[in-house]
């Protein structure tokens, strides 16, 4: 059965009786309570019968405590070869006494249910007293349903469960769920635990949910389930408190992370901080997936791991080496979710295993976006957030891309999903420049570091992203006070000419003192280099060392 | 003692020009990157002139002259920088600037418009 490492281990108490499912007993607190009655209500194909029959076999095979199964509704030959396709030898789990299966009818149950009088009970007697017996499986309950509408009936249905507690068995029994009914009807307050199984067909997603659990702690909320061929294995939706996940986060060494791009490091202050969360959102073709890229190849040669849902591992090595990103030679791991199917959950834990098992420092989540397909906001922010949790607590670095659906406004904050869940945030857009699309880079948010809010380009060359310096004529953009364009280009490359213009007419005053005059001489050699760098970069002009000097000149 | 000017603009090197300029003539400048500054500024110290640009984030060039002249009355001119045809320099007149020039501005022109104006207010 497949283990599930992220799932804190529990203590083995006497009093619960472990279901062996993967998951349940940490929903459950634990396990089933011993010698109460549990119920597994659901629709047809939910899965009861499966999870029934798992928790039998677990008890056998895994716990040394042999069980009982009573069931009206199937023939010997089908039952076995249903738990065969599981893996689970029925046949020679039965033989040994360890899962003795009893096929029965409903009067068996209901005539003269005394230890001694009902025959059925004499029997389950004998396997609990002689081979040790003790958790019983009835499948199904329904069969008595119109039985146990009538008084004497129910009594005698009471007294038959009361008598198999006292043999010192755990009942388990299943029941379908009628709508009509809820999930009270009549069986609801005879039993001690109650789990809902439900289907949604049209997501292709299983839940289980406690929807009564007398007398111990459970995880509320539906749990993503799935039946696989080692079983039923449960995802439960948050986690119980284990140290590792309450733990403070491990003390960010002061060195911060390069993000790969010298120009983004120079904005953010160095880089990314060590254990955060960075989310880079933008529109589609905004470089998101590429500037993730540059991340984890940056940390070479430390291996980085990639969760990928939309590509695969070659689509991947492929696109990115046109930027001259080199995979394989990176040491970037992908991580392929791709089927769309399975539980956010189980992504995460399956991711979660690997990065604790790698040592990984450094995790990409592309993307967000569908990170959260089938998932409500809510449910999406608790997993992410408990998987950053986890992470953190272990000093991993982790960047999540988000697909934005539109240019942002005045706010681009306000269009970015979870932007809580971020220590830095990098938003990632387009400007149109004389109706051409420029790409441009802002961080608007950073943990640990002073956010200059400013724009700058951002482009692609075959040796990875460059961010160049202030985006050339156009301020304000991200704030809601975009300058036109094309007047303040103009007004970034003649400010500086018309100043050397007037100073020039200045400058020949002969009776100008020689001090002010070499002071306005250095202004104007300023400015003038001021403007052939604008006009290099402009028209793509390699720069000769005339960078335009940054301010303060003295 | 040399005329006090205040600069409001939101742009580095605009600040970085005027200064430069606004130095030629010795005269003793405060820089300010926008109104909310600009008002700061205005508070911590009395000024001759005053020059500001109109588009600028947190408080630009029309609220700072509306809440300038409020604060401080009609006294000390405001010369507003705009780019042509601004729509805006119609409200910063009328909330009390005295003059506009465009930008990017001439030096020159900037000294006209400064002695001109520093003149009628004595």
């Amino acid at each position: 059965m497949t283990g599930n490492k992220l799932l804190v281990e529990l203590p083995q108490t006497a009093d619960r009786v472990r279901t062996g499912v993967p998951g349940l007993d940490e929903i459950l607190g634990g396990g089933l309570l011993r010698q109460r009655v549990a119920l597994l209500k659901g629709g047809p194909g939910a899965g009861k019968t499966t999870l029934a029959l798992q928790m039998l076999v677990a008890g056998a095979t895994q716990y040394d405590e042999p069980g009982i199964l009573l069931t009206f509704e199937q023939v010997p030959s089908q039952l076995f070869a249903d738990a065969a396709a599981m893996g689970w030898d029925l046949k020679a789990l039965h033989d040994d006494y360890r899962l003795r299966v009893m096929f029965i009818e409903p009067d068996e149950v209901l005539d003269n249910p005394g230890r001694q009088a009902n025959r059925l009970l004499v029997n389950v007697a004998e396997l609990a007293e002689d081979h040790g017996s003790r958790r019983l499986v009835i499948d199904s309950l329904s069969h008595l349903g119109s039985i146990l509408s009538k008084d004497e009936a129910r009594a005698a249905f009471i007294k038959f469960m009361l008598e198999l507690k006292a043999l010192g068995l755990t009942p388990i029994g299943t029941a379908e769920y009628l709508p009509e009914t809820g999930i009270g009807g009549i069986d609801a307050y005879l039993v001690d635990t109650l789990i809902l199984l439900e289907r949604d067909a049209e997501r292709s997603r299983r839940t289980l949910e406690v929807v009564k659990s007398r007398g111990h702690y459970h995880i509320a909320g539906k749990h993503p389930f799935e039946i696989g061929a080692d079983g039923v294995v449960v995802y439960p939706h948050s986690y119980p408190a284990a140290a590792e996940a309450n733990a403070e986060p491990a003390p960010s060494p002061a060195i911060p992370l390069s993000s790969g791009v010298p120009g983004l490091d120079e904005m953010l202050g160095g880089g990314y901080v060590p254990g955060s969360t960075i989310l880079v959102a933008g529109l589609s073709g905004t470089f998101k997936s590429v500037l993730a890229a540059h991340f984890l190849a940056s940390g070479a040669p430390s291996t980085g791991l990639w969760i990928s849902f939309q590509e695969s591992a070659a689509d991947l090595a492929r696109s990115f080496a046109g930027h001259g990103i080199a995979f394989a030679d990176s040491r970037i791991e992908v991580f392929e979710a791709l089927t769309g199917r399975d539980p956010v959950q189980k992504i995460l834990s399956a991711a979660d295993d690997l990065i604790t098992g790698r040592g990984i420092q450094r995790v990409v989540i592309d993307s967000l976006n569908d990170l959260a397909a089938g998932l409500t906001g809510e449910e999406r922010a608790e997993a992410v957030r408990w998987f950053l949790r986890r992470l953190h607590a272990r000093g991993v670095t982790v960047l999540i891309t988000q697909r934005l659906a539109r240019v942002t406004g005045r706010n681009p904050l306000s269009e970015i999903d979870h932007a809580e869940l971020a220590d830095t945030i990098i938003y990632l857009g387009l400007v149109e420049i004389e109706s051409r699309l420029e790409k441009v880079i802002s961080v608007l948010k950073h943990r640990g570091g002073p956010v200059a809010g400013d724009l700058r380009s951002i482009h692609a060359t075959n040796s990875g992203l460059v961010v160049s310096d202030r985006f050339l004529g156009v301020s304000g953009v991200l704030g809601g006070v975009a300058l036109g364009h094309r007047k303040a280009q103009i007004e970034e490359i003649f400010q500086p000419l018309f100043f050397v213009r007037d100073f020039l007419k200045l400058a020949g005053d002969p009776g100008l003192d020689p001090e002010q005059r070499e002071r306005m001489l250095r202004d104007m050699g300023g400015e003038t280099d001021r403007v052939i760098g604008l006009l290099g970069r402009y028209f793509d002009q390699p720069q000769k060392n005339n960078e335009p000097k940054k301010e303060a000149r003295p | 003692m040399s005329p006090r000017i205040l600069a409001i603009d939101d742009t580095e090197h605009l600040r970085t020009v005027i200064r430069l300029t606004l130095e030629y003539k010795k005269y003793e400048v405060k820089l300010a990157a926008d109104g909310v500054e600009g008002l700061e500024a205005a508070r911590a110290g009395a000024f001759d002139l005053i020059i500001c640009d109109i588009e600028m984030p947190r408080m630009g060039g029309v609220e700072f002259v509306t809440q300038y002249r409020a604060e401080f009355g009609p006294a000390t001119p405001i010369i507003m920088l705009t780019a042509e045809g601004d729509e805006k320099i119609k409200a910063a007149r009328a909330a009390g600037a005295t003059d506009a020039l465009a930008k990017p501005f001439e030096p020159m022109q900037l000294f006209a418009a400064i002695d001109r104006h520093l003149k009628e207010r004595v």
